[in-house]
């Protein structure tokens, strides 16, 4: 009943179809409640069961609870939604309670109902309830059991309690995750401050109902930049929407003025879950989300315990790459997961070349590609000048850690903005430091490590010296780093360990390879550039690989990643990334999720991936949309935009 | 489910009871409860005599745990005192009658069944209901009794002893559907309550019916539906009256615990005015509700601004049965309870 059109994180847009009606999620749930408080004409979903309500609300979406089956046989109760109109049936069960072994009861029922449901109702969806309790076992043994009916739509029963306990919280949706996937849409019912949106959109919820606002609105507060005001206190209204200009200008009473607060709030409200879908189709939404943490200590602790224990869940959904920015502004942004699969795929995908002289470690620069900066080519200058070949160089950063010279270009190490200022925090220095001993830990003990650092950037290697073992020889620092007594201390350095029997390593080759492992996994690289392989810059800049007369693969500006050819991509297509394609041959510019027989769970969106035949031949290759378990369990979508196609006869 | 989930609350009610009923005053401790209230009496405005007779309380509640919502329980005392003590009683708590004028009731309460021996001996019966009969501004003596002991012989005794004077019997139906009475853990069902009616009819008893507005699972507007539809079915059974009983959170009962979770909330006044709103015109039984606790966290109630003003208005209608008591009520908070009730429908 609905297709994914695009995501950021857990968060995503989708559209949904029901009868000939469509939504875009996130949305908001009104609730027809009374004449005095009619939906405003920005709501799409309305719910309620007063049948004068329903009559009132043609061609918007209308949401009908069931009675309970206390108190109505189920086959009536669906036989009464459907005649009122309703486009999506909510299932019911007797008013549950948190105490354990009832609910554990009426939840068996309401498991007979939604099977009966199942039964009888063909042509309209049927949301089922979830409910939050805070007793791990119960809750999961009714999603386990409820996720095998395939119901493609829930409503979260009181998410509001969990709220007061965030690591319950994203336990829960974590656990909806594993047992629903991404397969259907969550509806969080209850008293949900809006202020809430952005996160548990970002967590993956795609509707919330209206009586937080609804409720406010009868208490005359109005909703302003994420806080609630009495009207009365406010002299002055400082919104411009269409029912404040009213307001402000007729200044109306009554019945009219609360109707006109309702449509302030909505639409404020609403604004919030727009900006969500923005910032979704800027894949910005966790910028939006740790800018919104400044509001509240609530916030912050949610996207902090999100990181922490939900990682896997964030990071399984997040683009692989961006067009925008990766801003990094302050603690918030240290364990984004754009961030943190950069600090993962570094420890465990990057291997050094084969002869390395010695490593070089260097401060990053605010410009990227670091290379492209003042400071990089004062430092490469002297290298040159030095002639000492062989030497792999480290960017030392925060909070990426370190990025390996040859990973430079690639998302997010060029696309990330810090303030940079040379100081660090605590937190800061442990993460680079755990990163710098990892990657030194890669080389041959032997190997000797210089280090052209000071501030926080010297701090952080003194750290990953104690940790790795490691010894460090630093170079003597006067002034700035790029100071003529600094740099001159870095070229003798450099001199102490030239090595004869060095190679110079050809760097864009490595590119290619470093960029591949860190792309689809260790060994890619060698699989896609052996021995006989050659990369070039061509004219404007483009950079490509080949083999003989064989073009392999060339470099995306944006992304820094390696876009294989079919004749490079051939020599992947196994290897991972892979998408089993139901059909032959591919018609058109890209595969949709129907046309996917599996794909590897290893996907994600922004991903270059591999679509295969039945026969596991190459016939295309292009950038996932979705995640690899989505391409395989969702109904509806774009799985992958394609840019290189196998055309019949070739 | 239902009969699993009716096993789980008899089982804990039956470990609250156990847990609180030694608390009990032993017998003979505590002199009858009485007090004066107005009462719409058979057709005329008057006043009513409530006793609660102190007796060993309901044989269910001793022995199946009782009902999910009633404390009532811990009202009565540890044994029935002797059928002299209960007459004396009697009559020391009718003295508070003395300023009363025809028309009057008199309402006999025994947190259980009038009818059952084991509370009310039948001496004690008898000699309680031959001292009204000689009452001239007595028209009415009603008892309570669950329909188990209302057996013809026991009715056509004190219709004898009362002499004309009318006995209506009100029996705690609560629902008139019997998937929700089982999950009161009442214990008997719609057609035993038929049964009963019928031997009332026959006998020219009257008969009132109580029906618990709320009962635990079900919401608001579940609760409301219920209770109209009872309403109407009994009013097709020809019920003199039915008496509408706000659940209220008593106690060392089932509904303590849900409410002390917070999962659940006794009824909005609101819904009592909404009920009788729907349904009167509709029907000839008397519809009376005299909640009790309004306005507390454990009883119906609104706002707490116009819970007293809501609550004095239902008493008046059930005196004077005079709709236009109810008619044009209102408070800020009419439209929270609209928003309730809905949304409870689909976040609870
Ligand atoms: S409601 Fe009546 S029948 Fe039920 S336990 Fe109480 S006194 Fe007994
Ligand atoms: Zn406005
Ligand atoms: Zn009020």
């Amino acid at each position: 009943m609905f297709e994914v059109l695009r995501r950021d994180g857990p968060g995503r847009i989708t559209r949904a179809r029901v009868g000939s009606k469509t939504f875009e999620t996130p949305n908001l749930v009104f609730y027809f409640v009374n004449d005095a408080l009619p939906p405003p004409p920005q709501v799409r979903l309305v719910m309620t069961y007063e049948s004068d309500m329903l009559s009132k609300i043609d061609g918007r979406i209308k949401l009908v609870p069931l009675m309970s089956p206390l108190i109505s046989d189920i086959n009536e109760a669906i036989n009464y939604g459907l005649s009122l109109g309703a486009d999506v049936l909510i299932a019911s069960s007797p008013l549950v309670t948190g105490q354990r072994d009832v609910a554990a009861i009426l939840l068996e029922g309401l498991l007979e109902s939604a099977r009966a449901i199942k039964e009888t109702v063909k042509n309209v969806p049927v949301a089922i309830p979830i409910y939050y309790f805070p007793h791990e076992p119960l809750r999961n043994a009714f999603l386990s059991k409820v996720s095998k009916l395939g119901f493609k739509f829930y409503v979260i029963r009181w998410l509001e309690k969990a709220l007061r306990n965030p690591r319950d919280l994203v336990a829960f949706l974590r656990e909806i995750n594993y047992f629903i996937g991404s397969n259907a849409l969550l509806f969080a019912s209850g008293r949900i401050p809006p202020s809430y949106y952005l996160h548990l959109v970002y967590l993956g919820i795609d509707l919330f109902d209206a009586s937080f606002i609804i409720d406010a609105t009868i208490r005359n507060l109005y909703f302003f930049d994420g806080e609630w005001h009495p009207l009365s206190a406010l002299s002055e209204l400082p919104c411009f929407c269409e029912a404040c200009l009213i307001l402000r200008k007729s200044s109306p009473s009554g019945d009219e003025k609360m109707r006109l607060l309702l449509n302030h709030n909505v639409f404020s409200a609403l604004s919030i879950l727009r900006k969500a879908s923005l910032l979704i189709k800027q894949s910005r939404l966790r910028d939006g989300v740790e800018e919104a943490c400044h509001h509240s200590p609530e916030l912050a602790a949610l996207l902090r315990i999100s990181d922490r224990e939900a990682y896997q869940l964030l990071e399984k959904y997040t683009p692989v790459s961006s067009k925008s920015k990766v801003y990094c502004i302050g603690p918030e942004s240290y364990y984004k997961p754009s961030i943190e699969r950069f600090r993962t795929r570094v420890a465990t995908r990057y291997t050094p070349p084969k002869s390395v002289a010695a490593v070089l470690l260097l401060p990053c620069s605010a410009r990227k590609p670091y290379s492209s900066s003042h400071s990089h080519r004062l430092f490469r200058k002297v290298v040159v000048e030095a002639g000492v070949k062989g030497v792999c160089e480290g960017i030392v950063t925060s909070p990426l850690g370190l990025v390996p010279r040859e990973l430079e270009e690639v998302y997010p190490a060029a696309h990330y903005d810090i303030p940079v200022t040379g100081e660090w925090d605590q937190e800061e220095i442990k993460i680079a430091a755990e990163c710098v001993a990892n990657y030194l830990n890669k080389f041959p003990d032997d190997c000797p490590v210089i280090a052209h650092l000071n501030g926080g950037y010297l701090q952080a290697c003194k750290k990953a010296s104690e940790i790795s073992g490691r010894e460090i020889i630093y170079t003597e620092v006067e002034g700035s780093l790029t100071s003529p007594p600094s740099l001159s201390s870095l070229k003798s350095t450099l001199l102490r360990f030239s090595k004869q029997e060095c190679r110079e390593i050809d760097h864009l080759k490595e590119v290619f390879r470093k960029t591949a492992d860190y792309q689809f996994g260790l060994g890619a690289g060698e699989k896609l550039s052996p021995d006989s392989a050659t990369a070039k810059t061509r004219a404007r800049g483009e950079k490509i690989l080949y083999d003989g007369k064989v073009l392999l693969a060339h470099i995306s500006p944006s992304t820094g990643f390696v876009v294989p050819t079919l004749e490079g991509g051939s020599r992947l297509a196994s290897f991972s990334h892979w998408v089993l394609f139901k059909g032959e041959l591919i018609k058109g510019s890209s595969v949709m999720v129907p046309g996917v027989e599996d794909a590897d769970p290893q996907i994600r969106p922004g991903d270059i991936v591999f679509v295969l035949d039945s026969s596991k031949e190459l016939v295309g290759i292009g950038e996932a949309i979705l995640s690899g378990e989505e391409m395989s369990k969702l109904s509806r979508g774009v799985a992958v935009k394609l840019k290189h196609v196998k055309r019949r006869g070739e | 489910m239902n009969a699993s989930l009716s096993r789980l609350i008899s089982h804990y009610s039956l470990k609250l009871r156990k847990e609180y009923l030694p608390s009990r005053k032993p017998a003979g401790h505590i002199p009858p409860k009485s007090w004066i209230e107005p009462d719409h009496v058979l057709g005329k405005e008057g006043h009513a005599l409530v006793v609660i007779l102190p007796t060993v309380g309901c044989y269910w509640a001793l022995t199946a745990g009782g009902c999910s919502m009633c404390g009532y329980i811990y009202d009565g005392v540890l044994s029935t005192p002797p059928p002299t003590l209960i007459l004396e009683y009697f009559k020391l708590a009718y003295e508070k009658a003395a300023s009363l004028s025809y028309p009057m009731s008199v309402k006999i309460f025994t947190s259980g069944s009038f009818f059952d021996e084991r509370e009310v001996p039948k001496l004690a019966r008898d000699e309680i209901l031959r001292f009204l009969s000689y009452e001239t501004k007595v028209e009415e003596v009603i008892v309570e009794s669950r329909p188990e002991f209302v057996t013809e012989e026991a009715v056509n005794d004190a219709i004898n002893v009362l002499r004309g004077k009318r006995l209506t019997v009100a029996i705690g139906l609560e629902t008139t559907n019997d998937k929700v009475r089982s999950l009161i853990n009442k214990g008997f069902s719609l057609s035993d309550f038929k049964a009963t009616l019928e031997t009332l009819k026959r006998l020219e008893a009257g008969v009132k019916v109580y029906l618990l507005v709320k009962p635990p699972f079900l919401r608001e507007t579940e609760a409301i539906f219920d209770v109209e539809n009872s309403i109407r079915q009994l009013s097709k059974m020809n019920v003199d009256a039915i008496s509408l009983n706000p659940c209220t959170v008593h106690k060392g009962t089932f509904v303590e615990l849900l409410w002390k979770r917070g999962d659940y909330r006794p009824p909005w006044l609101w819904s009592l005015v909404k009920i009788i709103l729907d349904v009167h015109g509709e029907i000839d039984a008397t519809i009376t509700c005299a909640p009790t606790a309004s306005g507390h966290p454990r009883g119906p109630h609104n706002c707490g601004l116009c819970d007293r003003g809501i609550d004095t208005a239902l008493k008046r209608f059930s005196v004077t049965q005079n709709i236009k008591q109810l008619k044009n009520l209102n408070c800020k908070c009419k439209l929270q309870w609209k928003l309730y009730c809905q949304e409870e429908l689909i976040s609870q």
